[in-house]
């Protein structure tokens, strides 16, 4: 048996939920509201945390108050979120015995925490970006800090969260920057948008990071020129299923930020050995690693790699623990959720702690 | 829009990624593309001027076209230790016809910021070169220089500074028949006007194709070239990858000259449905490929250029 904790219209929810049910699991779900208000979670069985997508409810309760939203654009700070989201997560946590879940709930805390997660797979020597210590309160502490790394590009993000909303890529000049970013800014407001044209100038570069530095903690990291292809730069999805490597897409944009959801398209598998050659066994070797050794207890992460324009450099960009909807993309014949559920059987075994 | 991908072909041929170890293909059919080994480097000196040195210790006397790709830190400084590299190693390149200096994806640099260097020693150093290519001005020189041989000149850029038009037309090229230019947007240093353009516009004998690319002021270039002398001379004017409305058709429609030419590329504009139908009717070969819609933001209409950030 496996409980669900999740937002009912989430599609990995119902994604994994049916998969799980085919292969004669029984599957139960639970909203993140019904743990909240203290519902009990069943004594028994799996527990897989899944997210909320599409349940916008549930989103304003981990961020504690009413939705203050004027659109459904708008993009609040991720900090209140992350509170709201440690607190729960601090809450399964407490509910359930470690060798029920099929990720740990600190770990997925830890992926939405991206100071952390560089810093623990840093640790591990596996290729990520470099990212400054320094926790920037302005603008003017950005651009030094970039000056001062020898860094002419870089990636400014919020430190929780995930999704390129409030991610914003600047280029240094002597007397010159440019940045770009799916934000725009209105009044005190910051709205998604997918219109990614470059903001130019010192003064106008200077003013967007300092409303960014203002709403979250920001990270910096050292920005990476990624491949092309067919005119677009792109980067890799690849999911690991207890430890391996799987399913692989390819995702890309012709803007500055590229994330799946910032209108990416995608490629499968056969495209990307294609492209990479050599280098993919590198980036599997690597998946591998963060798998093993970061994660050694998630049954599954998506993780993110990062191309060199020469397709044989790779760093690890974002581990997701949600990172299992590839819709439509399938390995050895099962889609992410039907190769999750057939590896489940040995994953528990090889934990030996199988208590369902 | 930008720069999405490397170079395909190069002056006709295939180009094809080189570094030292690799097999060599037939040299006198492909471009070899030479760029840093360690991409993601930001420090210390890139491997394109060992890896050349290793290519003509290889090959030197077989290699025919070479095309120069990233170099260290090419977000922040020109390709000078390359180009430098390439001046010293010219005795040991002797049938080198063809250099393409900056084949960078705007995800390597966007074009607008590119780095350039002067290139002239380049052209000096190489007396029997047939074909010179570029990507981004900040920095770049181009003579004036005399040069014999010099058959295709091509300098692309997101925001052409005039200057480069003087150092052209000031040149002495006698075998030039190739000219292509990537004028780019005002917003990125493109001042090229009609007054600069027109002493490049005069009757050059040898020049068969014309490319004034890529311009945001694509109707004021249309205009000015629509009658001028070089017309006479060249077989194809192309005019693609810019900002044409059918101000800019119209005075190619009424130009004389234009229907003497063998063909007019115009891809990537934004002429109307009847002006596309009425340029494509003047009994040449004309490319109305890729047109393209104005953006309007604030009851402002936008068209942007093919590279110009």
């Amino acid at each position: 048996m496996i409980t669900i904790v999740g937002g009912a219209n989430d599609r990995r929810v119902t994604g994994f939920a049916s998969a799980a049910a085919a292969a004669g699991i029984d599957v139960t779900v639970m909203s993140y509201g019904a743990v909240l208000d203290g519902a009990p979670l069943p004594g028994e069985g799996l527990v897989r945390i899944d997210g909320t997508d599409g349940d916008d409810a549930c989103e304003q309760r981990l961020r504690g108050g009413e939705d203050v939203r004027t659109s459904p654009s708008e993009v609040l700070p991720f900090a209140p979120w992350y509170d709201g989201l440690r607190q729960f997560l601090g809450r399964v946590e407490d509910l359930v015995e470690a060798d029920r879940f099929l990720a740990p709930p600190s770990d997925i805390g830890l992926m939405f925490d991206k100071r952390r997660t560089n810093h623990r797979l840093a640790e591990l020597a596996i290729p990520v970006a470099a990212m400054a210590q320094h926790v920037p309160a302005s603008a003017d502490e950005v651009l030094t800090v970039a000056r001062d790394s020898g860094w002419p590009r870089i990636f400014v993000k919020p430190r929780f969260g995930a999704g390129g909303a409030r991610v914003a890529s600047v280029s240094l000049a002597q007397d010159d920057a440019v940045l770009v970013s799916p934000t725009e800014f209105t009044g005190d407001r910051i709205f998604y948008t997918k219109d990614q044209r470059p903001i130019r100038g010192l003064n106008a570069v200077r003013h967007r990071l300092d409303r960014l530095c203002a709403d979250d903690e920001v990270v910096i990291e050292r920005w990476y020129p990624r491949a092309t292809l067919e005119g677009r730069a792109f980067d890799l999805r690849v999911l690991t299923i207890a430890g391996e490597p799987q399913h692989c897409v390819l995702r890309s944009s012709a803007g500055g930020v590229t994330n799946l959801n910032l209108g990416g398209r995608r490629g499968g598998l056969e495209q990307v050995r294609e492209l990479l050659a050599s280098s993919l066994d590198d980036v599997l070797s690597t998946c591998r690693r963060v798998a093993l050794e970061a994660f050694p207890r998630c049954l599954h992460l998506g993780i993110d790699i990062l191309v060199s324009a020469d397709r044989r450099h790779h760093i690890v960009g974002e581990v997701n623990a949600f990172g299992d909807l590839l819709v439509g993309t399938t390995h050895r014949g099962r889609s992410t959720f039907e190769a999750e559920v057939v590896a489940l059987p040995s994953w528990l075994a090889s934990r030996s702690a199988f208590a369902a | 829009m930008t720069i999405g991908e490397h170079l395909q072909t190069f002056d006709g041929r295939p180009v094809q990624d080189w570094r030292p170890g690799e097999p060599l293909p037939d040299l006198a059919r492909v471009a070899l593309r030479v760029a840093d080994d360690e991409p993601w480097e930001n420090s210390g000196e890139d491997t394109i001027t060992a890896s050349l040195r290793a290519l003509v210790a290889e090959a030197g006397s077989l290699v025919e076209s070479l095309v120069i790709g990233a170099w260290r830190s090419s977000f922040e400084a020109g390709p000078q230790s390359v180009v430098d590299a390439l001046i010293g190693l010219a005795p040991e390149l002797p049938n080198l016809k063809a250099i393409f200096v900056g084949d960078l994806t705007f995800e390597e640099c966007e074009i607008s910021w590119m780095f350039q260097a002067d290139l002239t020693p380049l052209l000096n150093a190489y007396p029997s070169l047939e074909c010179l290519g570029s990507r981004g001005t900040q920095g770049l020189r181009l003579g004036p220089v005399r040069h014999a041989s010099l058959r295709s000149l091509l300098v692309q850029s997101g925001g052409l500074p005039s200057k480069h038009i003087t150092e052209i037309v000031d040149s002495d090229l006698p075998s030039l028949s190739h000219l292509e230019l990537w004028i780019g947007d005002q917003n990125y240093g493109n001042d090229v006007t009609a007054t600069a353009l027109k002493p490049l516009l005069v009757s050059r004998s040898t020049l068969r194709y014309l490319g004034l690319r890529n311009a945001d002021n694509a109707d004021e270039i249309a205009r000015a070239v629509s009658d001028a002398p070089v017309l006479n001379d060249v077989d194809v004017l192309d005019l693609s990858l810019g900002t044409l409305t059918d101000e800019g058709a119209e005075a190619l429609l009424a130009s004389s000259k234009i229907r003497q030419l063998q063909r007019l590329d115009l891809h990537h504009h934004y002429l109307s449905d009847a002006m596309t139908d009425r340029i494509s009717g003047i009994g040449i070969d004309v490319d109305v490929s890729e047109r393209k819609e104005a953006e309007v933001y604030s009851g402002e209409e936008y068209r942007s250029v093919f590279a110009s950030e």
